[in-house]
């Protein structure tokens, strides 16, 4: 394995011109596409149909952490494409275009989560307590909520939700990906150059406002799922986890291509080398601000504020508490500081598996206790009898949604955006050689 | 940049009698020096060095620089720094009076435990850093034989423009494959500008 890596780094990359032999397109794997978003209606359409004992409250929860999940994923994407056109990056042109199409199937998530809307709007299912105030919520907790309806209210939550998507469609899909598209066959030149100043320009309020979309978008997803509780800090700890699945999503999808022989010459050990290298400093910014947030309650110690965690640190909740510590911070901290790791493809895929398992963990952590919280139902078996079935099934909807969605953007399009006026630049990219 | 000029070098020729110290020879731009760390590189010396105004990138590959050790020093005193920062909080705030052992001082804050751990992380964080700064700065200072009082490279006059615009390799006298002949010829097959004769 070494002796592939060094010889790789000596290597000073392919020209544009091999790139487009590299085998830059998805081919014949574009067909899962439609396959996927196919078995995602019926994966749905099992799961609601088999979930109908408690008005399908159980499976809203399952939906909504899943697809929280995902979505997290693809805001990563754009959260990452706008940001290397702000920083004019050139080493991550090469691999810019998978984000691009995360970030172009981004809108697609909306679709996926008209069940959430939909739910909200008709107020059958007691899952976001704000939605029927008047029944769902008792006793002095019913005045706190009221004053927070000018905001908590379903008319409002599906304005947001149509602004949040619209946006998601302008800068992803009609800013990003068509311009990026548009340079693939388009001759060197000013108009080429004047498209790349375009997409700088428009990434820098992209960023700003993707920001503030993404932070209130997990606010209304996941934290009115509890209407007393409020943290400023959760904006940032849903961006935190978005990064380290996004990363660990890129390490897995370049490593998958390339096994299909895709892009083989293209990206380098150099490319993955990056991601461990931000995986790791998620890894460790989620540490510290899950624990900023954490510390800053614990201090303060106000009822409204501790029973979030409350609920999280007792009874049958404790150990998935303890794999957050460990399993998502300290244990990858201590794996993805090696550097001899983060350039060891093998290991490095493995480290990435193991955050995105985390990292959905870490959405059930935040979502489930919720339920039990709402229903007064005490598990009382471990974590094991937290878990539900539906949870699996909307895994599997959501996920297939999810990856039809970024296949179908794909498309025939190239897999790398081989007009980039930096491509060349970023096939000869080389970390500092040791 | 071009390489396509041919370069003219000017050779000085060492004196009759006096010590000599060591080769400078100057460069005019990156590529020529990275091309000549390398062919010094594979030559085998290992008491010389590249000289720039900025940092080069890939220099320490053609110069076959190993990897560093100054990451194991961070490493341990980042870890020595967390428990400092674990043991003083322990200390002062934890631990009560037993007999004639002097000990800490208890404080009651907003009902809090006297030890908890949440508590006590932000300061064990701030001394792990504290701690691990130290380490790579005077680390690294350590590991590059840092403070240096005088090199010979100091001999020189035309090694000010190191600051400027030129590059330079230095081979010393004291490299176990030095020799005044084989390195001078080795040194004028390279593409500098200047080959200096540095002596005492």
């Amino acid at each position: 394995m070494e002796a592939t890596v060094s010889a790789m780094a000596h290597s000073h990359g392919i020209t544009p011109e091999q790139l487009r032999k590299d085998n830059p397109f998805m081919g014949e794997l574009a067909k899962i596409g439609p396959i996927a978003l196919v078995v995602a209606v019926v994966l749905f359409a099992i799961g609601y149909l088999m979930s109908g004992a408690d008005e399908h409250q159980r499976f809203f929860f399952s939906y909504i952490h899943n697809y929280v999940f995902f979505t997290s994923i693809s805001i990563g994407a754009l959260l990452f494409t706008l940001v290397n056109h702000v920083a004019r990056a050139s080493w991550s042109v090469v691999i810019r275009r998978i984000p691009e199409f995360f970030a172009g199937s981004l809108w697609m998530m909306g679709i996926a989560g008209l069940p959430i809307l939909i739910m909200v709007l008709t107020g059958k299912v007691e899952v976001y307590e704000w939605v029927n105030i008047g029944s769902w919520i008792h006793g002095a907790e019913q005045q706190i909520v009221q004053n927070k309806e000018a905001y908590l209210n379903t008319t409002f939550f599906a304005i947001r939700y149509f602004i949040y998507f619209a946006a998601f469609f302008l800068f992803g899909r009609a800013i990003l990906l068509n311009g990026s598209l548009k340079q693939d066959n388009q001759p060197d030149g000013d108009e080429k150059d004047r498209g790349t100043m375009r997409m700088w320009q428009l990434s820098a309020p992209g960023l700003v406002f993707s920001f503030l979309l993404m932070t209130f978008f997990a606010i209304d997803m996941i934290m009115s799922l509890d209407p007393i509780w409020f943290s400023t800090m959760f904006g940032v700890y849903y961006f935190a986890g978005a990064m380290i699945g996004f990363f660990s999503t890129m390490i897995l999808m370049f490593k998958w291509l390339q096994s299909t022989g895709r892009l083989k010459e293209a990206v380098t050990v150099e490319h993955y080398h990056d991601f461990g290298k931000f995986l790791f400093a998620f890894v460790f910014f989620w540490g510290y601000i899950a624990f900023s947030q954490y510390m800053l309650i614990w201090y303060a110690s106000i009822p409204e504020e501790t029973r979030w965690f409350h609920i999280r640190q007792n009874a049958d909740w404790t150990p998935l508490s303890w794999l957050m510590l460990f399993g998502h911070f300290a244990l990858p901290f201590a794996f993805f500081i090696s550097r001899y790791i983060k350039r060891h493809n093998g290991l490095l895929a493995v480290g990435a598996v193991w955050m995105l398992v985390l990292h959905w963990l870490d959405h059930f952590y935040q979502v489930v206790p919720e339920y039990q919280r709402i229903t007064g139902v005490q598990p009382g078996g471990g974590l094991g009898a937290a878990f539900d079935i539906s949870e699996i099934i909307c895994l599997l909807a959501i996920g297939c949604f999810w990856f039809g969605a970024f296949m179908v953007t794909a498309g025939k399009n190239p897999i790398a955006p081989l007009g980039d006026p930096q491509i060349a630049k970023s096939l000869k990219f080389d970390n500092v050689k040791v | 940049m071009s390489q396509t000029e041919a370069k003219t070098m000017t050779i000085e020729e060492p004196t009759e009698g006096r010590k000599l110290l060591g080769y400078l020879l100057e460069f005019d731009n990156v590529d020529d020096l990275t091309h000549g760390a390398e062919k010094v590189r594979d030559a085998g010396y290992s008491n010389w060095d590249c000289h720039t105004p900025f940092p080069v990138h890939g220099l320490d590959h053609a110069m076959g620089a190993k990897p560093s050790h100054v990451q194991w020093i961070v490493l341990a005193c980042g870890f020595t720094g967390l428990l400092t920062g674990l043991f003083i909080q322990w200390w002062m705030n934890a631990v009560v009076h037993q007999g004639n052992v002097v000990t800490g001082y208890q404080y009651f804050i907003s009902g809090k435990p006297f030890w908890s751990v949440p508590a006590n992380i932000p300061v064990m964080f701030e001394l792990t850093i504290l701690f691990s700064a130290f380490a790579s700065f005077f680390g690294m200072l350590g590991v590059n034989r840092l403070p240096q009082y005088n090199h010979f490279t100091m001999y020189s006059e035309r090694f000010g423009q190191v600051t400027d615009d030129k590059f330079f390799i230095s081979i010393s006298s004291e490299d176990p494959k030095f020799d005044v002949g084989k390195t001078r010829d080795m040194l004028s097959g390279l593409k500098g500008t200047y080959l200096e004769v540095l002596e005492d």
